[in-house]
């Protein structure tokens, strides 16, 4: 199977490379059909220059006006409830005392703000921290935003974010009845937090630097989020950097010590970021602690990657005196390269060197032992008692060629762009756009970029102490540059290559960003101390690799068993989305469900489908995360329970909206509760529309009028199609008809209402030229499609994976259609998935029980956080609860236009048969967009073979 | 295996046991499993397609009703047939003379070069899932799709292809890429076939008169190639017949219009989409009995073809 599945691969790549060189030698071999397009050349509407301008205020501009200026020495700290000016005055509420501290201030709605009068005495360059206690423990920040004297000093202070800390719930792991262990999960520390600011754009390491003058300024901080946090007090910390190595020995005494501390790193005190996250290594003999029979949390994972991001340990010393620091690690991601961690001792940096420690790559877990040039290793005065050790990750010398690759990218996609505007992406080959005098500063531009890409690989090769191929794409973009400006009549036929080029890079930025760092322990030892041997040698590990081969055979790997107890009730479980979502439902189970209710769990993953179950009498109590055709198919031949049987069912059913049930309902019985809902949304890029000058369309007119000016650019507009019909029930139901008849026994495809839904639909295709397949990721990163509508978890993806247009893009609500009233009607319908109660089961109140926990805010919250805090941002569920939505970490403009576009959400009822409407709605729409069928015809054919089906199917089953 | 099981003479049960016991011994993992996998469930199907069935709930018995409805009122059933007879009328055949052309091509070569050639031939039916992804990348109906990035490139056409949705071209892209996978068991059991042919026959051949290469093949090279030309032909056809993961990875679970619905789409579509199982099992058993005739056919032909 594998094998077969590489030499496929292999294959694969074969006759890619075969094909691929064909497409090369494409453009020569035609010369038969050609259009005789006249050569007018093409006005572009916007000068070029305009294009290529610089991004606004943005932090690198701000820093480079005051490098002159001498740095800072001193701290200055402002109180609290000392402000000068509170905006609006009576809502600033503030308090003598909260939780121990005196002075504090509660800022909770948004823009509310607080402006200080601060004193500096002298003038310079000021980091800022905030002292402030958290009061929403669901989400991961709390949003400010910072002016100076009146003014937001540069792009970034509008956006800033007070990270909360967080620490593992329960000192030990997660213990399972059969001994192996789970890392506890990771909970907010509500305490007083103090966190200095830092570039949300995360390509600067330390805190942002704010200039100061001299005398009298206005601190000015305002709430940009909707969870109210308090506030103790601000610092102004001096941006000086900590005295050197030489001084910081000279400031205590020697003398003997053979004292050896160490630390687990799975024992983390406070960390930074949910996601980083204890593991089990069982790969290497000299992880400790170990156990061949069981899974044991040993280790911290690559999950430390990010820019940022920080482990705090507590080390308790015996005695005063001088340590050096060992670390056992693994590095195995960045070949050739290091990664870089920053040590701070009780939250200072002990001495400047320790600002920047390296580990370089090593594929075994070995030791390392910070020290200086000469190999002598740093020694950390420590006093008898009990310290902190901070780790945190930094980017070093990679900073500034990161800042400039995702610079270069920026500037290439504009490059680019100006290019199709005037040759579009499919260029006439037998016309001489003259690209150099359409676009007077390209060649130069270009040459600039080429020239930065050859001095970013420099440095990186000089990095990494020679040459890495892993940066070889930096090359071969400026090798392809510098022959375009060579030859620009050949532009407008490389653009594709250029395109996937610039893709190449942006991910390459994004990759090396990510340092992963994998700590075993921590060891301070004084220096007369005799260190434990750190790297496994072969016969070691060959003895591991047996042992633990022989060791597999007794292990159960797939159970996700519960803690067995004879009187307990217990419910089976099914969940086919993945092994992430299992653990963290199982994990979720033991913590919280199984304790209170005294129900045990048992989840299990399955890809099998629910019918082939009941089919062999396997059948779960319950199935969650299921299709949503399920509910309804399956409850039509009684298989499922009916839940509004239950007592309560009537408190449930408030915790939704009354449409949410409505695709699990049938006939007054309702079968499932939904755990996730998807709709679409408007993206757009910010840039683009300002360049052009557009505004973000609110209805479908002004939609099909940005989109034929984008053509005039050659620019593209993209909505969902392809296999999805949702926009033209958003068409049909913004027109104010329905999709079912009320007693759902038909099909309301043949109205007038639906057929001039259905012509507006795919006029969109036929007039106005929408493209019927695209990729939404790479046309909208690289601004050839500045505008689509597309699911809204689409922003995930472009959040993580296209950090060069990080605030460039905005996801608002879907264009809607004017009401007489006036007002606009954006109603759309949804996708998503239910939980749904098995009629074969032995405990149906139990498995309800389990259900309405499950569907529950606390659950869905406590899901949705887990989720993230595994797979990160790209992973970020899109769960029902409203509550729970409210609680993911979407910024708050993103996360009020969600909410608003949620309640314009009609759910679509499902019946026996429906899968006949999607199928043949895409049928009748091909018909019309491929064939050129008359509109009407098409869906009043299509219709009557839809409710020919619906009819079918009542009949067979005996509906009404 | 026919020839172990025909009982012969009058021999008795307990006799043909005594005699050639060790042999059933022998034969018996292959044979039960033979039946659970395979006989099994040939008649489960068959039983259930006189009933309804639901998959949820009990079957009951509705007669002929299934096949009445298959062929009278069914339309799609209708397109499925001619499709999956037309594909394995084009795709059998053209994929069959295919695999043995290739086979005998890369026979001449040398021994390290047939290797290699042999592997990247073969690479199709080892590839599995992996392929279908290529496929949709090549036939992609975006702008930046494969064919489509250049036939505009060159100036053919002007508008992307939707090759894998519009119906002008589906039922064509499913057949190149059915043949392309076609190449696999077929083609190795000919480049075996063509190893085991005595060398030393060529030579007396040659000695008796034959002139050219052709003569070679027809006169020396099939006739000793029978066993691997029969079991060729039967991969192929069934291959051919049972097409439908392809269908649904390139063109979703029902192509547009049902352009490229075969019957064992039909019959999943009725079986999972629609859960009517017993209706599913009749398309089934109408599969199964083309199967068979056509399997009969094509060994009456080779048998006739290798006699002669």
């Amino acid at each position: 199977m594998h094998k077969g599945w590489f030499r496929g691969t292999a294959f694969a790549i074969v006759l890619a490379v075969a094909l691929s060189t064909s497409v090369c030698a494409a453009p020569d071999t035609d010369k038969t059909t050609e259009e005789n397009a006249a050569p007018t050349v093409q006005t572009t509407l916007i000068p070029a220059e305009k294009i290529t301008e610089e991004k606004p205020v943005d932090y690198s501009n701000y820093l480079s006006a005051y490098t002159d200026l001498p740095l800072s020495t001193e701290a200055v700290s402002v109180d609290a409830r000392a402000f000068e000016t509170a905006v609006p005055a009576q809502s600033v509420e503030q308090l003598a005392e909260y939780q121990n501290r005196q002075n504090a201030l509660l800022l909770q709605d948004f823009n509310e703000s607080v402006t200080y009068r601060v004193e500096v005495p002298v003038a310079g360059l000021y980091r800022i921290a905030v002292d402030y206690y958290p009061l929403n423990k669901d989400v991961a920040s709390e949003e400010v935003a910072v002016k100076l004297n009146g003014v937001t000093p540069f792009d970034q202070a509008g956006r800033l974010y007070l990270y909360h800390d967080y620490i593992a719930e329960t000192p030990e792991p997660f213990k399972t009845a059969a001994g192996d262990e789970f890392a506890a999960r990771r909970i907010v520390y509500t305490d007083w937090t103090h966190c200095e600011l830092t570039n949300p754009d995360h390509d600067y390491d330390g805190g942002l630097l704010f200039y100061f003058d001299s005398g009298l300024n206005h601190l000015t901080l305002e709430q940009a989020g909707n969870n109210g946090f308090i506030l103790g007090g601000i610092s102004l910390l001096p941006s000086a950097p900590a005295r050197s190595y030489k001084e910081y020995l000279q400031a205590y005494t020697e003398g003997k010590n053979d004292q050896i501390i160490q630390i687990e790193a799975e024992n983390i005190a406070l960390q930074s970021d949910s996601t980083i996250s204890p593991a089990s290594e069982a790969g290497d003999p000299l992880c400790s602690p170990q156990s061949l029979k069981k899974q044991v949390i040993n280790v911290i994972d690559e999950s430390w990657c990010s820019h940022g991001q920080w482990v705090e340990w507590q080390v308790q010393a015996p005695k005063d005196g001088w340590y050096q620091l060992t670390v056992r690690y693994r590095q195995n991601a960045l070949k050739g390269l290091s990664v870089r961690r920053k040590i701070l001792i009780d939250g200072e940096i002990p001495f400047a060197e320790a600002e920047d420690i390296p580990f370089p790559y090593t594929n075994s877990w070995k030791t390392i032992t910070p020290s200086d040039a000469e190999g002598n290793a740093y020694l950390f005065h420590l006093t008898e008692g009990m310290h902190t050790l901070r780790m945190e990750n930094i980017l070093g010398d990679l900073a500034p060629i990161v800042r400039e690759i995702d610079d270069i990218v920026y500037e290439m996609n504009n490059y680019y762009r100006s290019v199709i505007m005037v040759t579009s992406t499919t260029a006439d080959k037998y016309r001489d756009y003259q690209i150099d005098k359409e676009i007077p500063d390209l060649v130069g531009n270009l040459k600039s970029c080429a020239d930065r890409l050859e001095a970013c690989n420099a440095k990186i090769s000089e990095l990494a102490g020679g040459s890495t191929a892993d940066s070889a794409i930096l090359v071969t973009a400026a090798v392809q540059l510098r022959s375009m400006i060579k030859d620009t009549e050949s532009i407008p036929f490389r653009l594709s290559s250029w395109q996937s080029n610039i893709g190449s890079i942006s991910s390459w930025a994004g990759e090396i960003r990510i340092q992963p760092l994998q700590v075993d322990y921590l060891i301070f030892a004084g220096k007369d101390a005799k260190l434990p041997n750190g790297k496994a040698n072969f016969f070691q590990k060959a003895k591991h690799t047996v042992l633990s081969f022989f060791a597999s055979f007794t292990r159960d790997y797939n159970n996700l068993g519960f803690n067995e107890d004879e009187d307990m009730v217990s419910l089976d479980i099914w969940l086919g989305t993945g092994r992430d979502q299992g653990e963290v439902l199982w994990q979720m189970t033991n913590d919280l469900f199984t304790p209170e209710h005294h129900i045990g769990v048992r989840v299990k993953l399955v890809s099998a489908t629910i019918v082939e179950a009941f089919l062999s009498g396997q059948a779960p109590d319950l199935t969650i995360q299921a299709a949503r055709d399920i509910p309804v198919n399956l409850a039509v031949r009684s298989a499922l329970l009916d839940l509004s049987s239950f007592s309560d069912f009537d408190t449930v059913r408030t915790w939704f909206t009354e449409d949410a049930l409505v695709p699990y309902s049938m006939q007054n019985a309702v079968y499932g509760l939904p755990d996730s809902q998807l709709f679409n949304m408007l993206f757009y890029r910010t840039d683009i529309f300002e360049e052009l000058g557009l505004d973000v369309p609110q209805t479908w007119d002004e939609f099909v009028n940005i989109a034929n000016q984008l053509h005039l650019h050659q620019l593209d507009v993209g909505i969902p199609i392809n296999v999805d019909v949702s926009m033209y029930y958003t068409m049909l139901m913004q027109n104010g008809g329905r999709v079912f008849t009320d007693d759902l026994s038909q099909t309301l495809l043949d109205t007038q209402v639906s057929v001039n839904a259905f012509s507006q639909w795919t006029h969109l295709f036929t007039e106005t030229g929408l493209p019927l397949s695209y990729d939404l990721f790479n046309r909208f990163r690289s601004g050839e499609m500045p505008m689509a509508i597309a699911p809204y978890n689409a922003c995930n993806q472009i959040t993580s994976a296209a950090p060069e247009i990080r605030n460039l893009w905005n996801m608002v609500e879907i264009p809607g259609t004017v009401m007489p009233d006036g007002s606009i009607n954006r109603v759309q319908s949804a996708s998503g998935t239910a939980s749904v109660i098995l009629a074969s089961t032995e405990h149906p109140d139990e498995a309800w029980e389990f259900l309405k926990w499950w569907v529950g805010e606390t659950a869905q919250i406590r899901y949705a956080q887990d989720i993230e805090s595994r797979v990160g941002t790209i992973g970020r569920v899109a769960s029902a609860n409203t509550k729970a939505l409210a609680s993911l970490g979407y910024a708050n403009s993103v996360k009020v236009a969600l909410m608003k576009q949620r309640e314009s959400v009609r759910e679509i009822p499902q019946v026996p048969g429906n899968y006949y409407l999607d199928r043949d709605l895409l049928n009748a729409f091909r018909d019309v967009v491929y064939n050129g069928r008359n509109e009407k015809e098409s869906i009043l054919d299509y219709s009557r073979r839809i409710n020919g089906e619906i009819l079918r199917k009542r009949e067979e089953l005996g509906l009404g | 295996m026919a020839k172990q099981k025909k009982v012969r003479g009058r021999i008795t049960w307990r006799q043909e046991l005594k005699q050639n016991g060790e042999l059933y011994v022998l034969m018996s993992p292959f044979f039960i499993l033979y039946f659970l996998m395979t006989v099994l469930p040939v008649a489960v199907a068959i039983g259930l397609s006189f009933t309804y069935y639901n998959m949820l709930e009990a079957p009951s018995f509705i007669g002929l009703q299934n096949y009445v409805n298959l062929f009278v009122s069914d339309e799609i059933f209708g397109i499925a047939l001619r499709n999956t007879l037309l594909f394995s009328l084009i795709t059998g055949p053209l994929g069959y003379i295919l695999c043995f052309i290739l086979a005998w091509l890369i026979n001449e070569f040398g021994h390290s070069v047939r290797v290699i050639l042999t592997l990247f031939f073969y690479a199709p039916s080892l590839a599995g899932a992996s392929v279908y992804f290529i496929w949709q990348f090549i036939f992609s109906g975006d702008a930046h799709g494969f064919i489509n990035g250049i036939l505009m490139n060159v100036g053919l056409i002007n508008e992307p292809i939707q090759w894998l949705t519009d119906t002008k071209y589906t039922f064509t892209v499913l057949i190149i890429v059915q043949l392309w996978m076609s190449l696999g068991t077929g083609f190795l059991s000919f480049i075996a076939g063509l190893q085991g042919v005595d060398v030393s026959l060529y030579e007396a051949g040659s000695i008796d008169g034959v002139k050219n290469r052709l003569q070679e093949m027809f006169y020396i090279t099939i006739p000793l190639m029978k066993p691997q030309l029969l079991f060729g032909a039967i991969m192929q056809i069934s291959a051919s017949f049972s097409v439908s993961v392809l269908s649904t990875q390139l063109f979703g679970a029902t192509s547009t219009n049902y352009s490229t619905h075969t019957i064992v789409l039909h019959m999943n579509d009725y079986g999972t989409v629609r859960y009517e199982m017993g209706y599913a099992c009749a398309i089934a058993v109408v599969l199964f009995m083309m199967m068979l005739i056509f399997k009969t056919l094509v060994n009456f032909i080779l048998r006739y073809v290798a006699n002669d």
